[in-house]
């Protein structure tokens, strides 16, 4: 996992340490009805790192997930990926989306394509595979998340953390530069959750760069490089683990932290 | 351009009332056959059953103007007897009507049924007193929605009455058209007709709905 | 002719019976889909124009609208001068209006968030709804559909009135109650209880079929 070098600040070192930031906000802010759900965040991940983002509900960690791939249209503000900058009105965005993987808290498996249908379908239509290679790349992707033999399933036959292990393979099959994490297993009953925080741990193993909004701290105390933390609509700390669960600085994230690990 | 059709606007709408009577009276009476056929088929057993459907099938499968032919000319040629006109376009028009109500009741019903049964039982309620107060109070207000449609097709469908040779609007307008040589005039201005009807009886039906209906429980 | 011999010359009407019913469906389906589409993205004025036209197909008698193409516009263009084509017109238009209605319900079934996970891949709107939300929007519509296809199979018999000649079963049914009055037979028209029975075969079963097929799918793919 990503640890940073040693920093020495020198013209050279800090152009490639900007080349290796994979998906950056500037200054975004997110409104609607009047409701101010993105006030001003500013973030970025770097190749091969790890983030998680936490907050109570309506914090806008879902938000910033989304305008990040561009699902929703920030208000305010700017975002790049690999520098380039998507928020920009003669940009592609369906391309961009190509490299930018989403896995969504509801899940979302296209109810009427089997699991490897599911995972093929980007490769097909969008990168326009031929079929065979397509499906060979949707197995290769199952297989990473360990669904290989549920391949001909429909989503209805799966259980809720089969069908979440399915659209961590659909994201991964586009071979993204990044994974988007939208509360993954907040939808799961408790006892699914593990399979699918397992096979993230899996990815995390192989380096992969990934931002995820979770509940799971024991999750995110293994995983995560730096932990975020947000409440309405603000960044309040950012820090790595180990600095949020000895001693946050902030009262709020104090707070939060108590209440989450009391509840278990 | 329509100028010419204003003298024969008196006799539009006899046409009109003609094929509003054609239109209300199934209406009426296939809500009866309707609301039986439906709880027959839900509470009467497989016989009832088989025997509600083949009626509902032959009255949804079949063009309604061939129905009227039947039970003008078919029927009555092979019983021997002979009846009035109108008579037969309402008993073959309140048969197809009642057919298609059946299917709204029958929804309606089973929509509410086990759970209210269930709590109306927990009461000590008979069966027959469930139906009565809770059930049928609750599915004739859902039903509303899909009587409104039924409403607005049988209200376009009395133009089959066209084919016995009934002086509802349909038939008039053609009439009208052979007479003038001017069809489009003619046919649009019935259409016109037709949709005012139309459109201004749904719009009061469904200001009814909006007053009656259980929240919650929308279509 | 003898009864059999009546059969089968009702029966040979049902091929002019299912083109005009069948090639009526599809140009409600060619006209629907778009219609739905328009009204759901093609802003406020849009959407009030197609509900207007929408209300208005659902408003007027089938038999008028075929009149009124055959006779009324048919006296300028000839190609409207023919009962197949107007027939076809008429209930391929107004069943474009009750298709959008029944596509746009299936539509709201399937839900934004399929589109939204489609995209989520990369997939442009276009291709998102031609992969994950048209294939899903059959399956919610088919027993809408399959009622459809039956309206116009018997409506398809309003064209008799176009006294133009259309072959299908009803104008069949019709000669051979001619025939059987000149040959002064007791009952001239028994022959449309036998018409009755082809057109409820070329209904009841498809429908059926399309009704249970849906009802199957959606519950196996928990749609």
């Amino acid at each position: 996992m990503g640890k940073q070098k040693e920093e020495k600040v020198g013209y050279i070192e800090r152009e490639k340490k900007m080349a290796d930031v994979v998906i950056e906000a500037k200054n975004v802010w997110m409104e609607y009805n009047d409701v101010i759900a993105l006030e001003d965040v500013s973030l970025q991940v770097k190749e091969g790192e790890i983030k998680v983002l936490f907050g109570p509900s309506g914090s806008g960690k879902s938000t910033i997930l989304r305008c990040l791939a561009m699902l929703t249209k920030p208000t305010k503000g700017k975002v790049f990926l690999r520098g380039e900058e998507l928020t920009s009105p003669d940009v592609n965005i369906d391309k961009a989306r190509v490299k930018i993987g989403f896995v969504f808290q509801d899940i979302l498996l296209f109810h009427h394509l089997r699991a490897s249908g599911n995972v093929a379908l980007g490769l097909r239509h969008v990168l326009g595979l031929p079929k065979k290679e397509a499906k060979e790349k949707a197995m290769k992707a199952l297989r990473e998340v360990r669904m290989e033999k549920w391949a001909d399933h429909y989503p209805a036959e799966l259980s809720g953390g089969q069908q979440q292990r399915v659209g961590i393979a659909r994201a991964l099959a586009m071979e993204p530069e990044i994974i988007l994490f939208d509360e993954p297993t907040s939808s799961l009953d408790p006892e699914l959750k593990g399979e699918v925080l397992d096979t993230m741990k899996q990815l995390a193993k192989k380096g992969r760069t990934m931002l995820i909004a979770t509940h799971e701290m024991h999750f995110s105390r293994e995983v995560a490089d730096e932990m975020i933390f947000l409440d309405e609509g603000r960044i309040i700390e950012q820090g790595t683990p180990k600095h949020f669960f000895t001693n946050p600085s902030t009262d709020r994230a104090r707070r939060f932290l108590a209440r989450l690990i009391r509840e278990g | 351009m329509y100028e010419f059709l204003w003298e024969y606007l008196p006799y539009f709408f006899k046409a009109l009332e003609y094929s509003l009577v054609l239109a209300l009276v199934p209406l009426a009476l296939g809500f009866l056959v309707g609301l039986f056929a439906a709880l027959a088929d839900v509470y009467g057993g497989k016989i009832a059953s088989t025997l509600i459907n083949i009626y509902v099938e032959f009255f949804r499968g079949s063009p309604l103007i061939v129905q009227a032919i039947l039970f003008y000319w078919a029927i009555p040629d092979l019983l021997g007897i002979r009846v009035d006109r109108l008579m037969a376009a309402l008993v073959a028009f309140t048969l197809n009507s009642g057919a298609y109500q059946k299917g709204y009741f029958k929804g309606a019903i089973e929509a509410v049924y086990e759970d209210q049964m269930m709590a109306a039982r927990s009461l000590g309620m008979s069966k027959l007193k469930a139906i009565r107060h809770v059930v049928l109070p609750q599915a004739l207000r859902i039903v509303i929605p899909g009587w409104t449609n039924e409403y607005a097709s049988m209200s376009k469908s009395t133009s089959a009455a066209i084919a016995i040779g009934l002086p509802e609007l349909a038939n008039f307008s053609l009439s009208v058209a052979s007479w003038t040589f001017r069809s489009f005039e003619t046919y649009t201005f019935t259409a016109l007709i037709y949709f005012i009807w139309i459109f201004s009886s749904v719009k009061v039906l469904e200001i009814i709905y909006e007053r009656v209906k259980i929240p919650g429980f929308e279509a | 002719m003898d009864v059999l011999e009546q059969l089968i010359f009702l029966l040979k009407g049902v091929s002019t019976t299912l083109s005009v019913s069948v090639l009526a469906f599809f140009l409600g389906t060619a006209t629907g889909i778009p219609l739905m589409l328009l009204r759901a993205y093609g802003g406020k004025l849009w959407e009030l124009i197609v509900e207007g036209y929408e209300k208005l197909l659902r408003g007027v008698p089938i038999l008028i609208l075929m009149l009124l193409f055959y006779y009324g516009i048919g006296v300028r263009i000839p190609f409207l001068r023919n009962p197949f084509v107007s027939a076809i017109l008429a209930l391929g238009i107004r069943s474009g209006a009750y298709q959008s209605q029944i596509f746009r319900g299936a539509m709201r079934g399937v839900g934004g968030d399929q589109m939204m996970a489609a995209r989520s891949l990369g997939m442009s709107e276009l291709k998102a709804f031609r992969h994950v939300v048209l294939p899903q929007m059959f399956i919610i519509a088919s027993a809408g559909l399959g009622s459809e296809y039956a309206l116009m199979v018997k409506d398809s018999a309003y064209a008799f009135f176009l006294g133009g000649g259309l072959l299908d079963v009803i104008t069949r049914a019709d000669i051979l109650r001619a025939t059987g009055m000149l040959a002064n037979w007791e009952q001239p028209y028994f022959p449309y209880i036998p018409a009755a029975l082809i057109y409820i075969a070329l209904t009841f079963p498809l429908a059926t079929y399309l009704d249970r097929w849906g009802s199957r799918k959606k519950k196996k793919l928990g749609i």
